[in-house]
């Protein structure tokens, strides 16, 4: 072959691994969820049976409070804790960086809980909220509070996967907003300096604007792995007590693994998928109907 | 003039202030359990403050009979060294391709598409989708079912990151290359990889951790001669209610890879996670 | 180690857009060619076609006979000095300039002498374990002529290889590109769009538009006989005058409300130009026509003058000091050989 671009094969070739993945193991097992989720699956002697239900997955999972539980309390965790994490890593964002490199030892500090195994995390907090000897308990206990039953009440256990939550992803909002925020162009804010804007109205009206296409898209990077939650929740507290913390990423795993049964799980799946899907293809517009 | 710089000091020692508390809040979760998991039991349950460290808890995590954490922690480094190496290999040649080699605009679109709506969908609906993918195809193996997942699974995100450092790289050296006789491996070999080898780094320290650090998937895949290291301390900690002294050193053991990868890699983390969010 | 290069009836289009329509062109053994034009004529385009990094929509390149139009870069004995150097960031000097070598095969030791030879005749022998981002301007662009010159390709290739330098470096360099050109003998395509430096450099002009050659010349062929009204008005600085005029009986050209006595071959409506460097001021009596003065700029050296002269704007360089004021009648006039005359409907020269 001749020519610099087209390189002939290594086109090709370069391609394929991807086009291999993408189609098998995530465009067919998708399709196949998405089929799945008509039908009804029975096993005997290693050969599964399928037998379709049409809309009868679907129709069922209006009357499933399991399944309502898990949306609106995974809803509740997202919202409280992504809105959380996006203003406490914002303020930590604008005072690393008004501190400059003073914040440098933070800056490295604060990457650890981003790197440390969900499930671990989940390990961690669960020994600290622990009745007896958990330091949560011992700490409020100074003041002369306590003991609390963080994780066996059902009116405390969501907040205590949301403050696990918070704790676990705030680092890495705070990352995001860091990067955007050391992007700010110095000129503007000093031309509003000298045009005589004081701390508080220079940060109200020009940075903050400035910052709001960062602070939008953590949000929604932020809100869209949130929506995932599954391993803390797992350890902590298993879903329970009760429906007390039950997220819908438990929800689906039990139907599939726990209970066996795929074409329920499917349906599920497939409707939080379009769910997730629908409020960021509504948040897109608006922010962008916002920006014009 | 003086007075401002004062009230200007006075402020920047509250936002340090600020900043160590959230430090400490940070890392205290931390240290805790690393002081717990030198702990004998009855010390932890006493809450005492001074306690003589012992290496015990070590010794049972990981040489103990029943333990399968040793086990656990060679299927994940097997697992996420192969899936980190897979999702590189594939991302960076596709990411080359899709950049480089003139491909139509909608076939440009179609993965970057899916880069962006695979991230929308929880691992957990997949997980079901591969489970029931993998018994349908009879492939027994565990750890090879689970390292393709995960190849999957964050091969968008290799894509992803690659693609923005590669836009990095101006064309013009490639060019140079060519006519200075390289073959199409040797660009690749001799300036692209070299030159980007930052952004290979900072990718391949994310993949590996994230791989390390992935669950349900891992969960619904293995069973327990193939669980990683989440799935044996999870299935530790339900079966061994109150070995909390035990689940305590087997979180710190299995943080090395995190701790490690901050310690030696801390500039080439802060620039793949910024680079895949805001790009 | 010299080459001709032969052009034919080059095509390109990207998509639906051609941007290249047809070229020819012969270049001799040794030549400097200067390829010149604005932003988007073709001109990087047909060079980055030469240099085989872009495909051909038809017609052919040969170098010394040989059609490379479907070789690669690598096999067409080609060297190319880019615009921003692209020298590689992770190599030193030395090893930039011997990666072309290592490529070729060429054992090390031969190398190392070749890599010296090139140092010493670019003043780089210092410099040769740095890396490119600790050179300055001057340096890199050394380098990255090192990396070409070191090969002893057929033919050298430069993008625009000085736009990255400041003016008093651009102008020590031109003439060092020249010198080493001369003293290696190879034949050197050079794209430009500073016409300074593709009058200076160059043995011939290509002066293109539009994806077309204008002309293709030697400098003061482009100068002098400009083949077009395009030519006329790329060529030169300040610009002709380029103003609208009419042949009557063969032998008188109307134009800026004068008559100017012509001995051409054209008739009817043309261009007439008038290069602001030949236009004199006239003893009184003698003026061809005049103009009203709008504004003045000295140079030092020269006197630019903007003149209002039968309505349109015309202007005149003199190498003389005058005391003018705005406002103040010029009588002006040309020689007779100064006036380039064009047609008006296709633009060529008459």
């Amino acid at each position: 072959m001749a020519n610099f671009r087209g390189r002939g094969s290594a086109r090709y070739f370069s391609i394929l691994p991807a086009f291999l993945f993408l189609a098998l193991l995530s465009a067919l097992p998708l399709f196949n969820l998405f089929a799945l989720s008509f039908a009804e699956v029975s096993w005997s002697g290693g050969q599964s049976t399928w037998t379709w239900v049409g809309l009868n997955n679907y129709l069922a999972l209006g009357s499933d409070a399991l399944f309502k539980a898990g949306i609106l309390n995974t809803v509740i965790l997202v919202g409280v804790a992504t809105t959380a994490q996006v203003t406490i890593g914002l303020m930590l964002a604008l005072a690393c960086s008004r501190v400059g490199r003073r914040s440098r030892i933070y800056r490295t500090l604060f990457l650890l809980p981003i790197l440390i195994p969900g499930i671990i995390i989940g390990a961690i907090w669960r020994l600290m909220y622990n009745y007896q000897f958990g330091v949560v308990n011992q700490i409020i206990d100074l003041v002369g509070l306590g003991p609390v039953d963080w994780l066996g009440s059902s009116s405390l256990a969501l907040m205590s996967v949301i403050i696990v939550d918070i704790w676990h992803w705030t680092p890495f909002s705070f990352l995001l907003l860091l990067a955007a925020v050391e992007a700010l162009p110095r000129d503007v804010s000093e031309a509003a300096q000298i045009d005589g804007a004081s701390k508080w109205t220079e940060f109200r009206r020009i940075s903050l604007p400035l910052l709001w296409p960062a602070i939008f898209t953590t949000f929604v990077f932020r809100a869209i792995i949130a929506f995932k939650v599954f391993d803390e929740v797992y350890l902590l507290t298993g879903g329970g007590p009760g429906t007390a913390t039950e997220v819908i990423s438990f929800t689906i795993y039990q139907r599939f693994f726990t209970q066996d049964n795929p074409g329920y799980g499917s349906a599920m799946s497939v409707t939080v998928i379009f769910i997730i899907a629908a409020v960021i293809a509504v948040a897109m517009t608006r922010q962008r109907s916002r920006s014009q | 003039m003086s007075t401002r710089r004062k009230q200007n000091l006075s402020v920047d020692r509250a936002l340090l202030g600020f900043l160590f508390l959230a430090a400490v809040l940070t890392i205290g979760p931390f240290l805790w359990i690393a002081l717990a998991s030198f702990k004998t039991q009855i010390a932890l349950l006493m809450g005492t403050v001074k306690f003589t460290p012992v290496s015990m808890n070590y010794d049972e995590v990981l040489f103990g009979n029943t333990s399968t954490f040793a086990r656990n922690f060679l299927n994940s480094v097997l697992v996420a060294s192969a899936s980190t190496m897979a999702a590189m290999t594939i991302g960076f040649l596709a990411g080359y391709s899709l950049l480089r080699l003139r491909w139509p605009a909608w076939v440009v679109n179609l993965f970057l598409l899916w880069a962006v709506v695979f991230n929308l969908v929880p691992p957990v609906t997949l997980a079901g989708a591969w489970y029931e993918l993998f018994r349908g195809i009879g492939l027994s193996n565990d750890t090879v079912a689970l390292i393709l997942a995960h190849t999957t699974l964050h091969l968008p995100m290799a894509l992803w990151l690659l693609s923005s450092f590669l836009r990095e790289i101006p064309r013009e050296l490639e060019e140079a290359a060519f006519i200075d006789g390289a073959s199409f491996v040797k660009t690749l070999w001799r300036v692209v990889i070299p030159i980007m080898m930052p952004g290979l780094v900072s990718t391949g320290i994310l993949v590996f951790i994230f791989s390390w650090n992935e669950f349900p998937v891992a969960l619904a895949l293995t069973n327990n001669t193939s669980a990683t290291v989440p799935v044996g301390i999870a299935k530790f900690a339900q079966e061994n209610e109150i070995k909390y002294t035990q689940m305590a050193a087997a979180s710190v053991l299995s943080a090395i890879p995190a701790l490690l990868a901050l310690l030696f890699g801390q500039r080439y983390i802060v620039k793949g996670l910024t680079a895949g969010a805001v790009k | 180690m010299m080459a001709t290069l032969t052009i034919q009836s080059l095509r390109k289009s990207f998509g639906a857009v051609e941007v290249l329509h047809g070229l020819d062109a012969d270049i001799q053994d040794g030549e400097f060619i200067a390829i010149l034009g604005e932003s988007g004529c073709g001109k990087s385009t047909l060079l980055r076609i030469i240099a085989g990094l872009e495909d051909t929509t038809s017609g052919s390149i040969c170098i010394d006979g040989t059609d490379v139009t479907q070789q690669s870069p690598r096999d067409r004995d080609i060297a190319m000095v880019f615009q921003s150097y692209a020298l590689y960031p992770h190599m030193t000097v030395r090893q930039n300039i011997d990666f072309p070598l290592e490529l070729m095969g060429i054992d090390k030791a031969d190398r190392a002498g070749r890599i010296a030879e090139t140092a010493n005749l670019l003043n780089l022998t210092p410099y040769l374990d740095r890396k490119p981002r600790d050179l300055s301007g001057g340096q890199r662009q050394r380098v990255a002529m090192g990396r070409a010159i070191v090969r002893e390709p057929k033919v050298f290739l430069f993008d625009e290889p000085l736009s990255n330098l400041d003016a008093k470096l651009r102008v020590q360099m031109r003439s060092e590109i020249r010198n080493l050109q001369q003293r290696l003998k190879v034949t050197a395509i050079y794209v430009t769009h500073d016409q300074v430096e593709a009058l200076t450099m160059a043995d011939r002009v290509m002066l293109m538009n539009k994806g077309k050659i204008e002309q293709f010349a030697p400098p003061l062929e482009l100068y002098d006989h400009p083949a077009s009204v395009f030519v006329a008005g790329f060529v030169g600085s300040p610009a002709m005058n380029l103003v609208e005029g009419e042949v009557r009986d063969r032998n008188r050209i109307m134009a800026l409300g004068a008559e100017f006595p012509y001995a051409g071959t054209g008739a009817g409506e043309v261009t007439v130009g008038i290069r602001p460097e030949h236009v004199r001021i006239a003893e009184p009596g003698a003026a061809l026509f005049s103009g009203r003065l709008m504004s003045s700029e000295n140079t030092g050296d020269r006197l630019n003058l903007l003149l209002d002269v039968a309505g349109e704007a015309f202007r005149v360089s003199l190498n003389e000091r005058l005391q003018l004021a705005p406002g103040d009648s010029v009588p002006l006039s040309v020689p007779d050989d100064c006036l380039h005359v064009f047609d008006r409907a296709t633009g060529k020269r008459i």
